[in-house]
C-alpha cells in the first residue's frame, strides 16, 4: 500500500505570520488537530500541532516530571501560560523539522514515523508542491483498507 | 630553595597540559577525549619510563593510586541517583515554598540553604538537577526574577563542596591525597564556607534588594502547593533514604570507628557497597545504571587528568611551579595565602577546578617538603577553588547544567551579567575566606 492510496488531498494550510491564537481557532473550526504551514510564498515551511501547541505552554520541567505539576499547583498558571503564548506567531512554534511523504512512499513507512515521532500530520509533496496530507485519520483510512473493513467519511 | 631539574621531559608535559588547558577553555574539542589522548601521548612519548618500570606503568600508577577517587565519584552518582527518585527532595523544596507563602526574599534564603545542605550530602550535580526544576517552576508561576536565584543556588551549590571530604570530588581528592580527617575539613574549610554562604546570600539580596521588593506574590499562589504530590516512589523513600543516611554517617564515623575497633572503612568502599545494594533492592539492572545514571565522561576526564597531572610531578614542573609560588610571595606564609585563596578563586572563574586543583595539591605537597607552612594552604586551595568556581557562568560544571536546564524554559541568563554579579562576590569571599585563615593560624 503507498500513500497515493489513502492521502487527502484537502489541504487546508495555514500562513506562518498568523498568531497561534488565531490558528488554534482554525483547528477548532475545521476540527483538525494538526495543519500545514506555507508561507506567503506558498512555500511549506512547517507543521503545526496541537502537540506542537501543548509543547509551547506545558513548561519543560513538568513534560520532565509530571508529579510537580501537581506538587506545584497554581490556581490560573495554566490559563497564565496560555496568555503568554496565544500573540506569538505560528512561525515561533511550528515544527520545522518533519518528515515529507511523496506518492510513491510505503504506507508502512509513514505509520512507522507515526509510532516513532508521535506524528500528527505528514505533508504529502510531489514536484516541490503540496498536494495533500496524510493524519491519523488518513493512517485509520489505511488500517481499514488493509483490514477490509469500510470506513465511513 | 626547591631543587628544579627541568628536562626535555618537563617540557613536554608542560606543553601536552597546556593544549588540554587550551582545549577545555575554547571547548573547541572534547575534554574527555583531550584529556584521554593527552595522557596517552604522554606515556607513549615514555614520559613515565624508569630504570624498572615501563612507560605506561608508570602512566596507569597514577589511576591506581586515584581508583577510589573513582570509585567513590560513581558511587554516590549512583546511590544519589537511585535515592532521588524517590522524589523526596523535591517535596521539601516545595514545602519550604509552601511554608514562606512565596515570600520571595525568604524564598531566596529558603532554597538557598536547602541547596546547601544537600550539596554538603549529595554534591553539587544532583543538588543542582533537584533543585533546578523546582525553583524555575517557581520563578515562572510567581514571576520572581532569575538572576538572583539561580547565582544563589549557583554559588551555594559550589561553596557547600568545600565543606566535607564526600561534599565534592575535588575535596575528596584532596583530603585523602593529603591525610586531612572528616572532623579537620569539617572544622575549616566548612566552618567557613558556612559563613562564605551567609556572606554570599546578604550580598545577594542587597543586590537584588529592588527586583525582590519589586514581586509581589499572594499567599494564595502558593497555598495549594501539595509537596506530599512530588514523592515518586514509597520504597525508594522508605529503604533508600536510610541506606543513603547510614553511608553518610559511616562516612563521618569511619576514623572514630577505626580507633575503636581496629575496622578500617573508607568512603569509596561505602558508596560502592551501598549504591550496588540500592540497585539490589530496588531491582535496578546495571545496564540502565550505566547508561542512564552513571556520567562516564567524568570519570575518563579525571583518568585522563591523573595521568596528565601525573607527568608534571613526575617531570619536576609541579616543583618549579611550586617554587616560583614561594618566589612570588617572597616566602611571606601570609602573602602566599592570600595569592593561593585569591589567584585559585579568580582563576578557578574560568578554568576547570579539576586540573587546577590536581595540580595545585602537588605543588603545595612540594612546598611543604621545604619547610613552608602548608596547612594553612589546603583550606586556601580548597575554598579558593569553590568560591571561584561559582562567579562565572561557566566556573564549574554544575553553572553549565543550572544554566542549561533554564534555558530549556526559556531563561536565558546574560554572561556579562551573572559576571557582574558573580566576579565582585569571588573578591568579597577570597577576603572573608584569607582573614579566617590568617586570624586562625597565626
Amino acid at each position: 500500500m503507498l500513500i497515493t492510496d489513502i492521502y487527502n488531498p484537502n489541504i487546508s494550510p495555514i500562513l506562518d505570520t498568523i498568531s497561534v491564537k488565531e490558528a488554534l481557532e482554525i483547528l477548532i473550526d475545521k476540527h483538525f488537530n494538526g495543519v500545514v504551514v506555507l508561507d506567503k510564498n506558498d512555500k511549506l515551511v512547517g507543521i503545526f500541532s496541537l502537540q506542537d501547541l501543548a509543547a509551547a505552554i506545558v513548561p519543560e520541567d513538568f513534560t520532565e516530571n509530571a508529579v510537580l505539576a501537581e506538587a506545584l499547583y497554581k490556581p490560573n498558571f495554566f490559563h497564565d501560560c496560555c496568555q503568554e503564548i496565544k500573540n506569538k506567531k505560528v512561525s515561533d512554534i511550528m515544527r520545522k523539522d518533519f518528515i515529507i511523504a511523496t506518492p510513491q512512499t510505503p504506507v508502512m513507512e509513514i505509520a512507522a514515523d507515526f509510532l516513532k515521532n508521535d506524528l500528527y500530520i505528514v505533508p504529502v509533496c510531489e514536484n516541490g508542491k503540496v498536494i495533500g496530507i496524510v493524519t491519523r485519520s488518513e493512517i485509520k483510512k489505511a488500517l481499514a483498507l488493509g483490514m477490509g473493513v469500510s470506513s465511513k467519511k | 630553595m626547591i631543587q628544579t631539574h627541568l628536562t626535555i621531559l618537563s617540557f613536554i608535559s608542560i606543553a601536552i597540559i597546556l593544549t588540554v588547558y587550551a582545549f577545555l577553555i575554547t571547548e573547541k574539542l572534547n575534554k574527555v577525549i583531550v584529556s584521554i589522548l593527552g595522557a596517552t601521548l604522554l606515556i607513549i612519548l615514555q614520559v613515565f619510563k624508569t630504570a624498572s618500570d615501563t612507560s605506561q606503568n608508570g602512566g596507569f600508577a597514577f589511576i591506581g593510586k586515584n581508583l577510589d577517587v573513582l570509585f567513590f565519584v560513581i558511587g554516590m552518582m549512583i546511590l544519589v541517583g537511585i535515592v532521588k527518585e524517590s522524589g523526596f527532595f523535591e517535596s521539601i523544596a516545595i514545602w519550604l515554598a509552601k511554608k514562606v507563602k512565596g515570600n520571595p526574599t525568604l524564598l531566596l534564603v529558603a532554597i538557598s540553604y536547602l541547596t546547601f545542605f544537600m550539596t554538603v550530602f549529595l554534591s553539587n550535580i544532583p543538588t543542582i538537577l533537584i533543585m533546578l526544576p523546582v525553583l524555575l517552576i517557581l520563578i515562572k508561576e510567581l514571576k520572581l526574577p532569575a538572576l538572583p536565584y539561580l547565582i544563589s543556588v549557583i554559588t551555594m551549590g559550589n561553596i557547600a563542596g568545600a565543606a566535607t571530604p564526600f561534599s565534592d570530588p575535588t575535596t575528596y581528592y584532596q583530603s585523602k591525597t593529603v591525610g586531612l580527617s572528616f572532623i579537620e575539613v569539617i572544622s575549616n574549610s566548612g566552618f567557613i564556607a558556612l559563613v562564605l554562604s551567609v556572606a554570599s546570600v546578604s550580598y545577594i539580596s542587597f543586590v537584588f534588594r529592588k527586583q525582590l521588593a519589586a514581586v509581589k506574590v499572594n499567599p494564595k499562589d502558593v497555598a495549594l502547593f501539595d509537596p506530599k504530590a512530588a514523592i515518586k516512589d514509597k520504597k525508594i523513600l522508605k529503604f533508600g533514604l536510610p541506606l543513603l543516611a547510614i553511608s553518610i554517617l559511616l562516612m563521618i564515623m569511619k576514623d572514630t570507628i577505626a580507633s575503636l575497633t581496629g575496622i578500617t572503612l573508607d568512603n569509596a568502599t561505602v558508596v560502592l557497597t551501598a549504591a550496588f545494594v540500592a540497585m539490589l533492592i530496588f531491582n535496578k539492572s546495571p545496564k540502565d545504571i550505566f547508561t542512564n545514571i552513571v556520567d562516564f565522561e567524568i570519570i575518563f576526564f579525571f583518568m585522563g587528568l591523573f595521568i596528565v597531572v601525573g607527568s608534571l610531578q613526575q617531570t619536576g614542573v609541579v616543583q618549579a611551579l611550586a617554587a616560583g609560588l614561594v618566589a612570588l610571595s617572597h616566602r611571606n606564609d601570609v602573602i602566599l595565602q592570600l595569592l593561593i585563596t585569591s589567584g585559585s578563586g579568580v582563576l578557578s572563574m574560568f578554568i576547570d577546578n579539576v586540573p587546577y586543583n590536581i595540580t595545585m595539591v602537588s605543588a603545595i605537597q612540594a612546598m611543604g617538603k621545604i619547610g613552608i607552612t602548608i596547612y594553612p594552604l589546603w583550606w586556601a586551595l580548597n575554598l579558593g577553588t569553590s568560591l571561584g568556581g561559582a562567579g562565572s557562568p561557566i566556573g564549574a560544571a554544575c553553572n553549565v547544567v543550572a544554566l542549561g536546564l533554564a534555558d530549556k524554559e526559556k531563561i536565558h541568563i546574560k554572561f556579562g551579567k551573572y559576571l557582574l554579579v558573580g566576579f565582585p562576590l569571588v573578591l568579597i569571599n577570597s577576603l572573608i575566606t584569607f582573614l579566617i585563615i590568617w586570624l586562625r593560624y597565626h
